[in-house]
């Protein structure tokens, strides 16, 4: 028996109903989206390491580029200009806990790269090869977060705290 | 009689689609509501009109109800626009289309037609974008655990930073400890003076901030000892690294 009334006892069809949801639904996840692309955070820091010899110093250059929900942490070490090597980090922006200002990241791997004719790592970049392997040997996938302790965005700058590792940095605002 | 894209034949009581080229020979009730909407077109007739027409003993509304349902049904979903329901309470024929009638709604809250469900839908997406932008992350954060120490060139603001999950009371000693360091400093070069300390101890991490006349400067200093101490943070240390003078 074919129905022919497609209404509910209350006399409501009910498609046009659900398709409204959907679509609001669908533009609220759009929204979403597209906000959470929005809220990534690029960053330029620059700074120096002083080891306890005046030879160790180096010059550190680390940026934070997202791209949607993909993120790039890239650490370029140099004495007097000259490139040393890199380390790279890939993940994914997992969520922003606005109350707190943390970006939550989730990093699954790690890429170290020694510039041309350089034999030895260097402390710091040696330091933080060792961490970052305590932490992605076991799981794959790392936990990295990127607390904002100081910002203004006027000015261009941000105060991040990474956890774990506890490195401070003073960054400009992409 | 041309009801959308049906022929209505009274004559042999049948309803015929040019659409799909099909033909409905009419059961009784369904006939003589058609014909009854048809002989009074574009007028609003009641269901106690349109029952006082029909045989005896189908004499009721669900029967109507489901009369209508059928034409409407044969008539596809173009035409059966053209049979309106009016307040639940009749029905009229219409000659011609009307956007007016094009419901997709009926019942309690009949009436809402795509326009309204279109002005609905941007109205709860301009809601929640409103919404968005009274949550949208702030511009302007100030730290915490600001002290203050005054210095002969002024006032530095210091900020010892904990580790995730620890209370600055666990850092004391390394935060006093770098205190009296800037402290002994001649002059200290920065406003603002953040530190933190790796759970190892072995990597200090220095932010220092300062207003110039060329606007807001700043630097960052790493510290790297082999052993797990803070002893080579001293004064010669902290003029080589450009935070004290």
């Amino acid at each position: 028996m074919v129905d022919f009334s497609q209404r509910n006892k209350y006399g409501l069809q009910i498609w046009p109903i659900l398709f409204s949801l959907f679509t609001v639904v669908i533009l609220m996840s759009g929204l979403h989206y597209y906000h959470l692309s929005e809220d990534g955070i690029d960053l330029v820091c620059k700074g120096n390491s002083y080891g306890e010899d005046a030879s160790d110093d180096l010059e550190l250059l680390l940026t934070v580029e997202t791209n949607a929900k993909q993120v790039m942490l890239n650490y370029q070490f140099s004495r007097k200009d000259n490139p040393l090597g890199k380390i790279t980090f890939i993940g994914v922006l997992d969520t922003l806990d606005v109350a707190s200002m943390t970006y939550r990241l989730l990093i699954d791997e790690g890429e170290l790269q020694l510039s041309f004719g350089q034999q030895a790592i260097p402390a710091h970049m040696s330091y933080i090869i060792d961490s970052a392997k305590q932490v992605l040997a076991d799981p794959k996938t790392a936990r990295l977060n990127l607390h904002i302790i100081d910002m203004d965005s006027a000015k261009g700058y941000a105060v991040i705290q990474f956890h774990p590792g506890n490195g401070i940095w003073i960054c400009d605002l992409d | 009689m041309q009801i959308g894209c049906c022929w209505f034949d009274i004559k042999f009581t049948t309803l015929s689609s040019q659409k799909n080229d099909t033909s409905w020979k009419m059961p009784l009730v369904e006939f003589v509501v058609l014909e009854h909407l048809v002989r009074c077109r574009d007028q609003v007739l009641s269901k106690e009109q349109l029952l006082q027409g029909l045989p005896q003993e189908h004499r009721s509304p669900a029967k109507l109800q489901e009369a209508i349902d059928r034409i409407r049904f044969f008539l596809g979903k173009q035409s059966a626009q053209l049979l309106e329901t009016i307040d639940d309470q009749g029905f009229i024929l219409h000659t011609r289309m009307k956007p007016s009638i094009n419901h997709t709604l009926s019942g309690p809250l009949a009436g809402m037609t795509k326009q309204h469900y279109g002005l609905l839908i941007a109205q709860i997406l301009l809601l929640i974008i409103f919404i968005h932008s009274i949550f949208e992350p702030a511009k302007l954060i100030k730290p915490l655990n600001k002290h203050e120490i005054t210095t002969s060139a002024g006032i530095v603001s210091y900020y010892p930073v904990a580790n995730e999950g620890e209370t600055l009371a666990d850092i004391e000693h390394l935060s006093h400890f770098f205190l009296r360091q800037l402290e002994r400093c001649d002059t200290v070069l920065w406003d603002d003076v953040f530190v933190s300390f790796s759970h190892d101890q072995r990597v200090s991490s220095i932010v220092l901030k300062r207003e110039g006349v060329e606007g807001t400067e700043v630097k960052n200093v790493k510290g790297l000892s082999s052993a797990v101490s803070e002893d080579y943070i001293d004064q010669s240390w902290l003029r080589r690294t450009g935070i004290c003078g």
